[in-house]
């Protein structure tokens, strides 16, 4: 089984933009070291010939041609209404540089 | 709904033949649905009036001979795929109060044929999970046992369909949540060829092995739906038209065709009744007068660990676009800070979703990518190879599809691995991309057994065409 410290588990939920949930760390710990625990076995495999494969199709240079085709009006309405916060037709955000 | 109207063929000839409305099936499926959706809780919402609203002008379309090719037929949605105007949420209370700007490509081209949306099915939380207990909103019932999951992540359109509460269902596949509940639940469940169907209007889980497909009663049912549906679509680079060439040499008949078996498939760990159900629907497949072949699929057994590394990987990046700032759970306003809002935004996951967020975020880091992601992507690599080497010898595969029947409520709720394991058999159909389909097969404890048959890559029409065949051999009593 994977070893997973404390520590490690605390950087995740940093890096995953999670809550730290102290009651839940025990637990995280344990699913997270019982999958990696799981997963190991891939590394015992020869793939040093296998092909790396990112996608369900093998297609290459999908293109289309690049020209604006605008949303509908209701579209448009829709994605502003479900903004949290917005102004006008702006999607209001905090502020990303930090005083 | 069986006795009313046992398939779409049906239906609409009954239709045509003015010997029932679609009205009067609107009716008596809002009385259903106050009846058993409660307990059952199939559906997270229904929409009784626009539902009747339409049944009113399918029932025009009819009598003034405009009907189109599914009008008056009746469909459940899962919560993933958007419909303009409509809640839609993922069964997740992060999207709680999100109206869907646009109707997905699969479902706009079901009601351009006049299908009417019966409701948005139950599901696992963003279609993570095997039982529908992830949803946000309580779990599914198992219609044959109601103590029992019916699967998942689709198990709400599973369950739809085999208590007829809808004709057919839409749900969506990543590594069997389309086949996995309709073998629990009892019906058919066909995912498609990887990018037959376009992905367009689906929240997307992990991007390369999603797929969008029927839930049925028959065969015929998934095949008039995928049919409907296929085809590519400008706004999925995926989406591409099939282009199969194999075929039966006579309808019903399966002489000629060779179908495999792997002996990796059939272990310990496969329930000895389930087993047992599966032989017998592979004896039926040889009295159709096809060729049974035992094969090899020397790395799918390693199918399982590829996947719980690629999905979450996929996750953990499909997922960071729910952060606060776009969808309407949002905790910014009360946010010291836009990384506060997004941590505080986050909180909405339920624990699955922050349990493959995590992993995901861990096979990505620095430090871990060469040693699990990269491999498993090698490894898939591997196991397409070994399908692609199949082919060679076989038309089809048959396998189990899951390894065991329903299992009660909460039984592995608490056991990630436990509940990761019931995908075993499904999950391969989608690292390789082909199409694979789940057919009744009997029973086991009084709960249904399904057969999965797979067939190679945009070979999806003659997997339908054999499991038809099958479909009418009567497999479904197995005996």
């Amino acid at each position: 089984m994977s070893q997973i410290t404390t520590e490690e588990i605390k950087k995740l939920f940093a890096l995953a933009r999670l809550p730290l949930d102290e009651n839940l760390i025990a637990t995280r710990q344990k699913d997270m070291e019982e999958i990696l625990g799981y997963v190991a076995s891939l590394s015992v495999l020869d793939t040093s010939a296998a092909k790396e494969v990112h996608g369900g199709v093998d297609f290459l240079n999908a293109f289309r041609i690049d020209e604006v085709k605008p949303a509908s009006s209701g579209e448009r309405d829709g994605i502003i209404k479900s903004f949290p916060t917005s102004e006008a037709d702006l999607n209001k955000v905090l502020g990303i540089m930090e005083k | 709904m069986a006795e009313l109207f046992p398939s779409i063929q049906e239906t609409i000839a009954a239709y045509r033949a003015k010997t029932l409305m679609p009205s009067q099936v609107a009716a008596e499926l809002l009385s259903r649905l106050e009846k058993e959706n409660p307990e059952l809780n199939a559906y997270l919402r229904t929409y009784g009036t626009e539902m009747i609203e339409a049944a009113k002008r399918a029932d025009s379309a009819y009598a003034t001979g405009k009907a189109r090719p599914l009008e008056g037929i009746f469909v459940g949605i899962k919560d993933n795929l958007l419909v303009s105007g409509t809640l839609t949420g993922s069964a997740s209370k992060m999207l709680e109060g999100y109206v869907a700007p646009y109707t997905g490509t699969a479902v706009k081209k079901l009601f351009d044929d006049g299908a009417i949306m019966v409701g948005k099915t139950n599901m696992d939380e963003f279609a993570m999970g095997s039982s529908t207990e992830n949803s946000a909103y309580g779990a599914t019932k198992n219609p044959k046992d109601l103590t029992c999951v019916p699967g998942g992540s689709s198990g709400g359109s599973a369950a739809a369909v085999a208590s007829g509460l809808c004709h057919i269902a839409l749900g969506s596949d990543t590594g069997g949540s389309i086949r996995q509940p309709a073998s629990l639940c009892g019906c058919v469940g066909f995912k498609p060829t990887y990018g037959s169907v376009s992905r367009y209007g689906l929240m997307s889980m992990a991007s390369s092995l999603d797929v969008i497909g029927p839930l049925a009663n028959s065969v015929g049912d998934a095949r008039t739906v995928f049919n409907t549906i296929r085809g590519g679509d400008e706004r999925d680079a995926t989406s591409h038209d099939i282009k199969g060439a194999k075929k039966l040499a006579a309808p019903g008949s399966l002489k000629g065709v060779k179908v495999g078996v792997p002996r990796e498939y059939f272990l310990p760990g496969l329930d000895a009744d389930v087993e047992g159900c599966v032989q017998k629907g592979i004896a039926k497949l040889k009295e159709l007068g096809a060729e049974i072949v035992e094969i090899s699929l020397p790395n799918a057994e390693h199918g399982l660990a590829a996947y719980y590394v690629i999905m979450p990987a996929e996750v953990s990046t499909n997922l960071s676009r729910f952060d606060g700032v776009r969808y309407p759970a949002s905790k910014m306003k009360s946010a010291a800070s836009l990384i506060d809002g997004y941590v505080k935004s986050r909180a909405a996951f339920g624990p699955e979703p922050q349990r493959r967020i995590m992993v995901g975020t861990y096979v990505l880091s620095a430090g871990y990518y060469d040693a699990y992601y990269r491999q498993a992507e090698k490894v898939r690599g591997l196991i397409i190879k070994d399908f692609n080497d199949a082919w060679q010898q076989v038309d089809l595969i048959v396998s189990p599809t899951s390894p065991t029947v329903a299992w009660p409520i909460g039984e592995k709720v608490d056991d990630p691995l436990a509940m990761y394991l019931s995908d075993i058999f499904t999950i391969n159909a989608n690292l390789v991309g082909i199409p694979s389909i789940s057919l009744p097969c009997g029973e086991a404890d009084g709960m249904p057994v399904g057969i999965q048959l797979a067939a190679p890559r945009d070979e999806d029409m003659f997997l339908l065409d054999v499991a038809e065949a099958f479909e009418k051999a009567g497999i479904g009593s197995a005996d």
